[in-house]
């Protein structure tokens, strides 16, 4: 097969997995639905690696989506690096929660275990959509596919309140960052009379191209263009921030955790809130000449990094700690590719995906055990009675700590150092300073997640006393993970300024080379950081267990409140947009709806009715004859006028 | 003769079903509904793309001392809302019950509404339409009148039937303005499209017409009948009512207004008036769907707002803009339908139309929750179903003519799945509040339901179906 039905095999099997669950799963034997639900995952992978191996690349068209005027949108694929590197890590990971949600979802009835994988497979078909997508159209039907998948599996236990909402709340916020996205395509295509990345991107690298009502000078040019790349790299930003949780859209993401615990690994982890950093890579020649907008992004990152961590302090909800630690590695990788540095973004990417998955998992084995107890508070004591998934979950911490070997070091760091070794950029020296204490506070915060959990004595409200481990289909994924998560990151070891760099080669034909080479300088940095990142993993244990040391937050209690309350931010946008819509809407029907737009007609009717009543002999109330007689009145008024205008 | 085929058959068959026994006569307006169905799709099919200028065209003097004639044709807008009307009228006839109090009355007045409406969209003579125009009316208001549902359907109908009346009789000073102010002694769109009068008339002239129009539609503020109308309307009516009576007027805009008036400019320009008042609508619509509990008040809300997406695209005033607006008066007269259906079933078997009071259906009428979804999701504009590519298109359009427009239409975006999922969630999720035993969707039912859901994917995947018969919009000089 080519290239093209290789690209549009690999999005089709999960649509065609979740049409089958979707039709007849329930009624058919729940072993179909195990086998389909993450068969169709692994089939695809297993074409990411054919297109892997070919070393395949191409724009493929397939069929004219929609042509109206100059605006011709095809229906076509864009396999390159990127994609292919995206592919790998959706169906790759991808596969492995889908197979561990075979065993986590089992105490499901049959109707909603098929429901489960039917929506898992909208997912994974829809994320490809968008990565694989050629044109920024498609671009957004993928965007706005995996949030409704997203929506759907948030929403999954759907007779909780608390559940329904929080979908709701996910659906609406993405749905802002889905109106970025299509006002960004907008800006672009009357901008330059294109709507694939292809037509688009050339018009944007070519130094001779002038747009329309434009004076053409080179200088000019740059001139004339800038504040519409600007515009259009700050609305796609809308988009990405939306999708990612990153600040100022980000309050959905803490709410998503309602859904089951492997929607939160794939989606809400590994996959579908990354898509914001393959946005700004796949966007990146809009990005390279939007300087202002490719800042934002660099600070966007790196403040959402810090603040979350902090938020991640003082969660107790295990899923919820991981929210924030996700957002928090985002940001990291928004840094990254807002400084430019591209291929250690999607380096981060791929280990974030590893260990946050592992991280997750891990969570949903101790969750699962733990009769869906969430509240660290009642664990403690875990790592003698579930070993396997305590020292999972350790690597996965580790990882996330950055500590060498483990992949997650060598991503972080590649990224720290990148932003520290930047020639000439104050600005990224600053957010490389920010990513800098952030590191510290989540070595911290995982250790806390980690110590309460695992070590110390069973706490007194723990509702299982003898938990038993996760079966087997729970625990190989984990595994899986936690050997990548371990070993994954050998494969790019440049943050130790020496080795191999697989995924930057990989990357460099779609998202260009990084411009800079990091020094002897930014290692010791990035061991240094490690080092105090560690240790302030295990300082966590004297405050956290043996309590030897006072709770940092008895000494300002106030600052714990405002981490607690999350900045306040769900509070102010209920004020600010969420009661204000509604009270308008009140207002609008009770006091300009129905007195005054509706009422004027009413009045004016009435008034008819009664001038019609004093004139007319039958009684009022037959109102409907003086309708006949005003409608034949009018076609006789018709005729006699034509009558009249002709003679 | 193919065109006259299609709206005289319904309106003969509709005459003859209502004298017929009832139990028969379902039966036969199906017939009739499906014949013409079927014609009209034979219209569609051997339509030629490439020709510029109207199809099928049929020309016969009727008063030719007026220079009044009966002339019939389509072109690539028109057609679709031809077919559209006619896929719907089998829709409403199929979906209205047996058992109803005088339906071969019922489904008479059905036919001939459907028939009026055909005519409006295939007349290309001023007179001709403004002739079809009012004889819609008449079956819509009888259809009100005898078969409105709640307390007081003979208001809403007299409201419904006085604010249309008053803007079309308006509309007929204009026709008369129009003949005179030409000189040239026709009534032909085609010819009075290249003949426009000065400015200033034109905007006296554009003033009436659009008035006629936008009450129609409705566009804001003119739309306060719709809520009551749409309330009182008997389900299988408003398949057709609300489906494809509000597209007469934005069709008018289409194809009377903005050509035969193109330049209507003196104390303002009309052009810049009318799309304001179109971003009003999807916002003004959209809050009030936002605060209604009434399921089927939330529903003709939603409408008042998706409406102005149409009329916003065609005062985009571009090709993008106008091709949007002819795909989503096709689109919303799928989604429309199909969400005033399932509201109604909805409704029936929960007992109340109170979003509020219901919830967690879900769990008992499995089927019926996941088909509503697919409605929902088509209403709010998902990407990869109908409307999100009229939406996108109609945005795209009113972005080049001036992005403040499309910034603004795109809150409607935004508001859209606040009330769509509150009417899902509300209904189908949380808590069940109702405890008696309920029955999923029916076989019928699912089968109306169908061909619905299956164009809201056919139309959102492959949307070109469509406009590829609308190449003519570009160039035929409509987007001037």
């Amino acid at each position: 097969m080519n290239t093209g039905q290789l690209a549009l095999l690999l999005l089709l099997l999960p649509a065609a997995g979740a049409l089958l669950l979707a039709g007849r799963g329930w009624r058919m034997p729940r072993i179909v639905t195990k086998i389909v639900g993450p068969g169709v995952v692994w089939a695809s992978f297993i074409v990411t690696l054919a297109l892997f191996i070919g070393k395949a690349s191409g724009d493929i068209t397939y069929f004219t989506w929609i042509k109206s005027g100059s605006f011709v949108v095809p229906f076509n694929l864009l396999v390159d690096n990127l994609s292919i590197f995206m592919c790998l890590v959706i169906t790759g990971v991808g596969g492995l929660i889908v197979t561990y949600a075979v065993g986590y979802m089992a105490k499901e009835d049959d109707p909603s275990y098929s429901r489960f994988f039917t929506y898992m497979d909208v997912f994974i078909f829809s994320m490809l959509l968008l990565v694989l997508a050629g044109n920024f159209v498609f671009l957004i039907v993928g965007w706005a596919m995996v949030g409704l998948s997203s929506y759907f599996l948030i929403g999954f236990w759907y007779h909780r309140r608390s559940a329904v909402l929080a979908a709701r709340k996910a659906f609406v916020m993405n749905v802002i960052g889905d109106v970025g996205m299509i006002l960004g395509a907008f800006v672009l295509f009357t901008t330059y009379h294109a709507i694939t990345y292809a037509g688009v991107f050339q018009k944007i690298t070519n130094p001779n191209y002038c747009p329309p009502n434009a004076i053409c000078t080179l200088s000019l040019r740059i001139a004339t263009d800038s504040p519409t790349l600007e515009l259009a790299a700050f609305l796609l930003l809308v988009g990405a921030i939306a999708k990612s949780a990153q600040l100022p859209l980000h309050t959905w993401l803490p709410d998503a955790m309602e859904g089951p615990t492997p929607v939160s690994a794939l989606i809400h982890a590994a996959t579908m809130v990354t898509a914001g950093v393959y946005l700004v890579g796949r966007m990146h020649p809009i990005y390279d000449l939007a300087v202002y907008a490719h800042a934002a992004v660099a600070i966007v990152g790196a403040v959402t990094a810090l603040f979350a961590a902090s938020i991640a302090i003082v969660q107790t909800d295990i899923k919820r700690v991981l929210a924030y630690s996700t957002m928090s590695q985002i940001g990291y990788m928004f840094l990254a590719v807002g400084i430019g540095a591209y291929s250690a973004g999607f380096f981060h990417l791929m280990s974030h995906a590893f260990f946050k998955a592992l991280l997750f998992m891990a969570a949903g084995n101790v969750i699962h055990a733990m009769n869906d107890e969430q509240d660290m508070r009642k664990y403690g004591g875990l790592l003698k009675q579930l070993p396997r998934t305590s020292w999972s979950f350790l690597i996965g911490a580790v990882s996330l700590v950055g500590i060498i070997p483990f992949a997650g070091f060598f991503s972080k760091e590649q990224i720290l150092g990148a932003a520290f070794s930047k020639p000439d950029d104050t600005l990224a020296l600053i957010v490389w300073g920010i990513g800098f204490v952030t590191a510290l506070i989540t070595g911290f915060y995982t250790g806390r997640m980690w110590w309460m959990s695992f070590a110390g004595k069973p706490s007194p409200d723990r509702p299982v006393e003898h938990p038993h481990e996760a079966p087997s289909v729970m625990l190989i994924p984990v595994f899986v993970l936690a050997a990548l998560a371990t070993i994954g990151g050998l494969i790019q070891t440049r943050a130790l300024g020496f080795g191999p760099q697989a995924v930057s080669d990989f990357l460099s034909s779609a998202v260009g080379v990084q411009p800079w080479e990091g020094g002897i300088a930014d290692v010791i940095v990035s061991i240094i950081t490690m080092i105090l990142a560690g240790l302030l993993f295990l300082a966590a244990y004297r405050l956290y267990v043996t309590r030897a040391w006072k709770p940092w937050s008895s000494r300002f209690p106030r600052f714990q409140t405002l981490l607690e309350r999350k900045y306040y931010f769900d509070e102010i946008y209920n004020a600010a947009f969420v009661r204000p819509m509604d009270a308008a809407a009140e207002f609008g029907l009770r006091d300009i709806e129905q007195p005054l737009i509706d009422g004027v007609v009413v009045t004016t009717g009435v008034a008819t009715e009664a001038s019609a009543s004093g004139l007319s002999l039958t009684q009022s109330g037959y109102f409907r004859n003086y309708v006949l007689v005003f409608l034949a009145g009018a076609c006789i008024a018709a005729i006699l006028i034509l009558v009249r205008a002709s003679s | 003769m193919t065109l006259t085929i299609i709206w005289l058959t319904p309106l003969i068959g509709g005459v003859l079903i209502a004298f017929m026994p009832p139990h028969w006569s379902k039966l036969m307006a199906a017939i009739t509904a499906i014949f013409t169905l079927g014609i009209a799709a034979a219209v569609a099919l051997t339509f030629d793309p490439s020709a510029h200028s109207y199809q099928f065209t049929e020309e016969i003097p009727w008063i030719p001392q007026y220079a009044i004639f009966y002339r019939l044709g389509v072109d690539g807008i028109s057609i679709w809302l031809v077919v559209l009307n006619a896929l719907l009228t089998v829709i409403a006839v199929l979906a209205t019950p047996v058992s109803m109090r005088n339906a071969n009355r019922f489904l008479g007045l059905i036919l001939a509404m459907g028939s009026g409406l055909a005519g409006v969209f295939m007349a290309i003579d001023l007179v001709l339409f403004y002739v079809f125009w009012e004889a819609m009316l008449i079956p819509a208001y009888f259809l009100l009148w005898l078969f409105g549902e709640g307390e007081r359907p003979g208001r809403a109908a007299v409201k419904f039937v006085l604010y249309t009346l008053a803007g079309s009789l308006l509309m007929l000073v204009g026709v008369i303005g129009e003949y005179v102010a030409t000189g040239q002694h026709t009534f032909d769109l085609a010819t009075l499209a290249t003949i426009p009068p000065s400015p200033a008339i034109q905007f006296g002239l554009f003033f009436v017409f659009a008035l006629a129009f936008a009450i129609k539609t409705p566009l804001f503020p003119f739309h306060s009948w719709l809520p009551d109308a749409y309330l009182a309307a008997p389900t299988p009516m408003l398949i057709t009512f609300a489906g494809v009576m509000g597209k007469a007027g934005a069709y008018g805009f289409l194809r009377i207004a903005i050509p035969l008036f193109p330049n209507p400019v003196l104390w303002w320009d009309w052009r810049w008036v009318i799309p304001v008042l179109a971003v009003a609508a999807i916002i003004w619509g959209a809050l009030m769907a936002i605060a209604q509990r009434d399921m089927k008040l939330l529903v003709a809300y939603s409408s008042v707002s998706h409406m102005g997406f149409i009329v916003l695209g065609i005062f985009a005033l571009n090709v993008q803009g106008q091709q949007g607006a002819v795909l989503q008066m096709v689109n919303h007269g799928i989604i429309v339908p199909a969400l005033f259906l399932m509201v109604a079933w909805i409704a029936d078997r929960a007992g109340t139309r109170d979003r509020s009071a219901l919830g967690g259906l879900g769990a008992r009428m499995p089927v019926m929750a996941g088909l509503f979804i697919v409605v929902v999701l088509a209403a709010l504009g998902l990407p990869g179903l109908n409307s999100f590519v009229g939406e996108f298109m109609t945005l795209l359009g009113a972005w080049q003519r001036t992005p403040v427009l499309a910034v603004l239409g795109a809150i409607g975006l935004v508001l859209a799945p606040v009330y769509m999922l509150r009417l899902f969630q509300g209904t189908m999720q949380g808590e069940p509040v109702i405890r008696k035993p309920m029955t999923d969707i029916e076989t019928g039912q699912l089968a109306l339901l169908t061909p619905l859901i299956l164009l809201m994917f056919v139309l959102g995947l492959y949307p070109n179906v469509l406009t590829q018969l609308m190449s003519a919009l570009g160039q035929a000089g409509l987007a001037r």
